[in-house]
């Protein structure tokens, strides 16, 4: 894992993250918040039948959060909600190509715990 | 100045990095000194304290109380007026429950300030409850990050005033001995909350004439699990004790105790003797070092640190140019976990957070922070390094 690759990589994903903003015809808006660092994300939802159709979310606070919640989205749109349920957050972390230490992981978590509070509704 | 005395920087090469260790208002390392004095206690010492009628406890109750001694000497007070305690917020607890519940009435108020760590704050809160005092803040300069409506705020007449004496966050040294002065003419009884403030500074606490004052030994070269209270004799001498049970008794009947006399009252049951003697070493290294020569360094450090850090694009320093080496800051809109965790690939260690301070985060319109604090075996190097990795970050966003 180059440090350096994987550093660019990870501030381009910030600086353009996908699936982010507001969504105006949303089914279902989540929020949720890691109070001691500050780190908030909102994610909405749009469904077809039981398939994610659209999803986005907007964030506040940290590198990690963001990217990880921008590889999330991509990840989910398009797929069932069995599907979903399927997906590991070991899978996120992968994609994230970076070394995520343990105080830090729930940065990485807090997007994911957002969409299970969302696939469970 | 003295590195090579403390084997973590030879020892720890996290990413093949030497480490850069710039978080000691949260712990300080050790000198080797002090870790070999574990195994000397444990391989030849080792006997609990007070109980044995025989040569090794009695050796052993001697080096503890040795150290009560060294304790008192290195903030000139008395050996009984130093209650060893697990920390500085056990040490600020127990003045809360004891001291400050004995005297306290539904009309008193208690005076903080938005400076005040976590553990000079929620122990008033819970004391509240049960009594219903007031508790009054005040306020921080927001130019100079010092104290700012003191005497408005004596004008109430608060019944204790308890302060840090140096803040966590912003650096800010605070004029104890002055409020001290002005809480005198209103009956008001001064506790100092002395954790940042015994590794930098000589503390007297004749001439500050305090109530009561609270330190670590870890933040000062020592093991964890040890911590300082210091109160005026005639004001423990009063204090009910906080915790009952051994070895802080003259005598049990079924009906009643009558407790020891202070510090002892205060000492209850098994005490963490071995970690308060290895402390006994940490006193004893920084006596030789010398506090002037460490406060000196510090300075000279803290100075060029504070040169480096205002060149560095984006940055906003919460705190004035000041003599401990502490500052806190914010670069652009990065998180501080972020600026943290950037840094820590090049093992520089730093505070990332709200440093336990969230009514000063608050104030000062912020969630977290990052922090830098200085010791007296960081180097110009050390601040050369976190500068250049600051720009570095600063430069990717």
């Amino acid at each position: 894992m180059d440090s350096y690759l994987t550093r660019s990589y990870i501030i381009d994903i910030y600086n353009n993250p996908k699936n982010y903003g507001d969504m105006k015809d949303f089914d279902i808006l989540e929020e949720g918040e890691n109070p001691l660092c500050g780190d908030s994300i909102k994610i909405y939802v749009k469904y077809k039948g039981d398939i994610i159709e659209d999803i986005s979310f907007v964030s506040n606070g940290c590198i990690i959060s963001k990217v990880a919640a921008s590889i999330l989205t991509q990840e989910v749109k398009g797929k069932s909600i069995n599907d979903i349920k399927k997906i590991d957050f070991s899978l996120i972390k992968e994609k994230m190509l970076m070394d995520i230490s343990f105080s830090r992981e729930k940065c990485a978590r807090l997007s994911f715990e957002i969409l299970q509070k969302i696939i469970e509704k | 100045m003295n590195k090579k005395d403390f084997p973590i920087f030879k020892n720890t090469k996290f990413y093949g990095k030497n480490l850069v260790y710039l978080d000691n208002a949260a712990t300080t390392q050790k000198p080797q000194i002090v870790i070999d004095e574990f195994s000397r206690f444990y391989e030849n010492f080792n006997a609990n304290v007070y109980r044995g009628i025989y040569r090794l406890s009695e050796e052993a109750t001697s080096m503890y109380e040795g150290v009560r001694e060294k304790s008192a000497k290195f903030i000139n007070a008395k050996s009984n007026e130093i209650v060893f305690t697990r920390n500085t917020t056990e040490s600020l607890n127990l003045v809360v429950y004891t001291f400050a519940k004995s005297i306290l009435k539904k009309t008193d108020t208690v005076l903080l300030s938005l400076m005040e760590h976590h553990s000079n704050i929620v122990p008033w809160q819970i004391l509240q409850k049960e009594i219903g005092f007031s508790i009054k803040y005040i306020d921080i300069n927001k130019e100079n990050f010092s104290l700012e409506n003191v005497d408005s705020l004596l004008e109430i007449k608060p019944k204790i005033i308890s302060l840090t004496y140096i803040s966590n966050v912003l650096g800010t040294r605070n004029d104890i001995k002055d409020i001290v002065k002005k809480a005198r003419k209103i009956n008001a009884f001064v506790i100092v909350d002395a954790a940042q403030a015994a590794p930098h500074i000589q503390i007297d606490v004749k001439s500050l004439d305090c109530d009561f004052l609270t330190f670590s030994a870890h933040k000062m070269l020592g093991p964890t699990g040890v911590g300082i209270l210091y109160g005026k004799e005639e004001l423990l001498d009063k204090m009910p004790p906080l915790l009952g049970g051994g070895e802080m008794i003259i005598s049990v009947d079924k009906n009643k105790s009558v407790y020891k006399n202070a510090p002892f009252k205060f000492e209850a049951g098994t005490v963490n003797f071995a970690d308060t003697i290895v402390f006994g070493k940490s006193i004893d290294y920084i006596n030789k070092v010398g506090m002037n020569k460490i406060s000196l360094y510090i300075k000279e450090l803290s100075f060029y640190l504070y040169e480096n850090l205002v060149k560095i694009n984006g940055i906003k320093i919460y705190g004035a140019k000041n003599d401990f080496g502490i500052y806190s800051f914010s670069i652009k809109n990065i998180h501080p976990h972020d600026i943290a965790t950037f840094l820590d690939e090049e093992n520089i260690a730093i505070r990332a957070g709200h440093h336990c301070a969230q009514p000063l985060m608050k104030e000062l319109s912020v969630y977290a922070l990052s922090r830098i604090s200085l010791y007296f075996y960081n180097t110009q190097e050390d601040i050369d390094k976190v500068s250049l990795s600051l720009s570095k970050i600063s430069d990717l966003f």
